[in-house]
């Protein structure tokens, strides 16, 4: 699927499971989820590292929710421990497992498809679909590398303060990092601009073109109807079942 | 096709004309017929950076292709450039493709996360059919001898082999005016020698017009047809001349042979030391080779073969992986000059930043300063903001704050490493002869380089890293 269609997908699948905390919208999002991932996951590039990665990430996230709403949860039915202020009861428990499965539900294709995506890919994707002018697509591109050339100057830079006797303190390292990344963003501007980026408007250049062309095709247009029709489903069965539970009231 | 031709005047007004303004003392000005290979020399700090972005366009708003020069002005390194370029005739979108700028820095280089897509990113802006792309970044990869998948990520490459991957992006885009700015400064030898190559088989192949930028005396020697100066504007200032003839590194190597033989007492031993940024793999092992009072010990080896490792090691900045250091009884200062300039540093004026190292009563400091400033040929510069300096500026600041911190009563041992970066021939002598002082002082030197001649000129003692 289209990178842009893979996050749509996530968003369209998601959306019942932002309105109701109930154990079966959850599970029966959960379920299809992973029924229907060679759709959503497309080939990925996976290594086993990547996968153990966003296992654990899920995991952390099931274990956090699952604990704090079983101690600290809404009380009701009978009691079954307390201790202080902890108190696990019948409901406290029930909405454990609903808010563990739909946080797996939320988190499994979010961290699975962030950690398969291209981000050229995305960015085609956003330039010829989603029409977002080139200019701020790739200047987005390029600050997220700089991010990482950031992280690498921030040691350098506490490693070079300590070197001349200086207190190595992370706060104190930010002014001179905040001047190394100013120069590492120009100096990235201009081997942007020194490859003919962004010269468009200045000249009656010719139209800048795609490497790679970002299309919709008809596998994208079935990945969103099984998106839709994993959330009707999911919010169907949950009314008939009267398990459906609005959140906020 | 007629010439290129540039003029950088100092005269602010005198090149709004369509004329070039020959009677205006211009400072710099050259014709370069098609196919000439031009090698431009200076002093550092003499604008030849900025020379080449105005050359590319970057910096004066100059429409390539049109015939007419627009004046534009940017003041960089207290050199207020003005001029006209004027490039050879041609259809704008010829001329869009006509100018290919390879800067320094191997890492801001590449924009996206894969090779292919990277050296694409100039032809989408060229406006390249797509179908034509493939075969265009495959041949570009093939003239610089860079035998990876387009997939591969950029982030995984090696500086040279970065380096090699900028050029293809900028060979893919064929250019006829090649601009290079410094390309090999980060590179160890065998990477530079690759560039080189490959650009020299590509002038070859496609009959471009090169100008390069570049310190190492005789390495382009073979390529280019002919060398262009450049001066500084206010040669006084600073105190410049040009040492044109070759060999001098030979000089410094002599006057250095006067040096003291004294004592050589180990500053620090290392013992069977491994070496290695933490989180990461080991970069070296079974590392034994001692600091000697006095001597200066040069360390080479290929990018990423873990001399920073080595250098953030022997100044504790990091663990020793394994085996160890010993010091000697009485714990030397440590001083460290880091590969990037701008890391460390710390003061807003040149002056401060020196100052902010140095121990002792402020009278005792103030000279210390000013002593060192005058042998780095930075008092002309005291007053300046440390980032504001040129690259080989900022290089000999960073030796004159880790330099004026050493004081000639203790012992230390100073590590140094790329010191040579961005040199020109007088600097570049001055700092084999501070280095040469330094080590005689006393103090026991490390010198991490790539620069063979620096190597020749004060190695006492060599430790090779493998790779």
């Amino acid at each position: 699927m289209n990178p842009l269609m893979r996050i749509a997908f996530v968003v369209i699948v998601s959306l019942p499971l932002l309105i109701s905390l109930d154990v079966v919208s959850a599970g029966i999002t959960l379920a299809l989820e992973a029924v229907t991932s060679p759709i959503w996951l497309g080939s990925p590039r996976l290594s086993a590292r990547r996968v153990a990665f966003a296992a654990l990430t899920i995991l952390f996230a099931l274990v956090a929710t699952g604990t704090a709403t079983a101690l600290y949860g809404r009380p009701g039915g009978a009691e079954l421990f307390t201790w202080g202020p902890v108190r696990i009861t019948e409901l406290s428990l029930g909405l454990a497992v609903a808010a563990c499965l739909r946080v797996a539900a939320l988190v499994m294709p979010a961290v699975f498809i962030f950690a398969t995506l291209d981000i050229a890919e995305l960015g085609d994707a956003l330039i010829q679909i989603a029409r977002v002018p080139a200019r701020f697509v790739w200047g987005a591109v390029a600050g997220l590398r700089l991010i990482e050339l950031t992280t690498a100057d921030f040691g350098q830079v506490r490693f070079a303060r300590r070197a001349r006797g200086l207190r190595s303190g992370p706060v104190s390292a930010l002014m001179p990092l905040m001047v190394v990344s100013l120069r590492r963003a120009e100096s990235m501007a201009v081997a942007m601009e020194a490859r003919g980026f962004d010269r468009g408007e200045k000249t009656d250049a010719p139209k800048r073109t795609n490497y790679r062309a970002s299309s919709m095709s008809w596998r994208d247009a079935c990945g969103l109807l099984v998106a839709v029709f994993i959330a009707a489903i999911a919010t169907i069965t949950s009314l008939l079942t009267g398990a459906w539970h609005v959140v906020l009231t | 096709m007629s010439d290129w031709r540039w003029m950088l005047t100092a005269a602010p007004d005198a090149s709004t004309s369509d004329v070039a303004p020959r009677d205006s003392s211009p400072l710099l000005s050259f014709d370069i017929s098609p196919g000439e290979c031009v090698l431009v020399r200076g002093p550092s700090g003499s604008g030849k950076s900025t020379l080449l972005a105005s050359l590319a366009g970057l910096i004066d708003v100059n429409r390539p292709g049109t015939g007419r020069g627009i004046p534009g002005r940017d003041v960089v390194n207290q050199l207020t450039v003005e001029g006209n370029i004027r490039i050879a005739a041609g259809r704008p979108a010829q001329g869009l493709a006509r100018v290919g700028l390879l800067l320094q820095d191997p890492l801001t280089q590449a924009v996206m996360p894969r090779v292919g897509d990277d050296i694409a990113f100039g032809l989408e802006n060229l406006g390249i059919d797509p179908d034509d792309m493939p075969a265009r970044i495959r041949g570009a990869l093939d003239a610089v001898g860079l035998d990876v998948a387009l997939t591969a990520l950029t982030d995984q490459l090696s500086g040279g082999e970065r380096q090699r991957l900028a050029l293809a992006g900028v060979l893919a885009m064929r250019p006829s005016l090649l601009l290079l700015d410094e390309p090999t400064a980060n590179l160890d030898i065998e990477g530079a020698i690759r560039i080189r190559d490959a650009v020299a088989a590509a002038v070859r192949e496609h009959n471009l017009t090169l100008i390069v930028v570049d310190h190492t005396p005789g390495f382009w020697t073979d390529v280019v047809t002919r060398t262009i100066d450049v001066e500084l504007p206010d040669a006084a200032n600073l105190g410049h001349e040009l040492a044109a003839q070759p060999g001098w590194g030979a000089h410094a190597r002599a006057s250095s042979n006067e040096r003291l033989t004294g004592f050589a007492a180990i500053l620090a031993r290392a013992t069977n030391l491994s070496v290695g940024y933490p989180r990461a793999p080991r970069a070296q092992e079974n590392l034994n080779f001692d600091v000697v009072a006095g001597r200066i010990l040069t360390v080479t080896g290929r990018n990423g073969s873990g001399k920073s490792a080595l250098a953030l090691t022997l100044a504790q900045l990091i663990p020793a992986r394994a085996g160890s250091i010993n010091f000697a009884p009485v714990q030397p200062r440590i001083g460290l000059v880091f590969q990037t300039p701008d890391h460390q540093f710390i003061g807003s004026t040149v002056f401060s930043d020196v100052l902010a190292g140095t121990r002792g009563s402020r009278q005792d400091r103030d000279t210390r300063v000013r002593n060192t400033l005058a042998e780095f040929h930075l008092v002309g510069l005291a007053h300046r903001n440390p980032f504001a300096l040129s690259g080989g500026e900022k290089r000999r600041l960073s030796i004159s704050d880790v330099v004026a911190s050493m004081t000639n009563v203790e012992p230390g041992i100073l590590i140094f490493d790329e010191p040579s970066t961005g040199q020109d021939e007088h600097t570049w002598r001055d700092l084999v002869l501070s280095l040469r002082n330094l080590a005689d002082a006393g103090h026991g030197l490390v010198v991490i380089t790539h620069d063979q001649q620096l190597i020749s000129a004060v190695s006492d003692g060599r430790l090779e890293l493998s790779s």
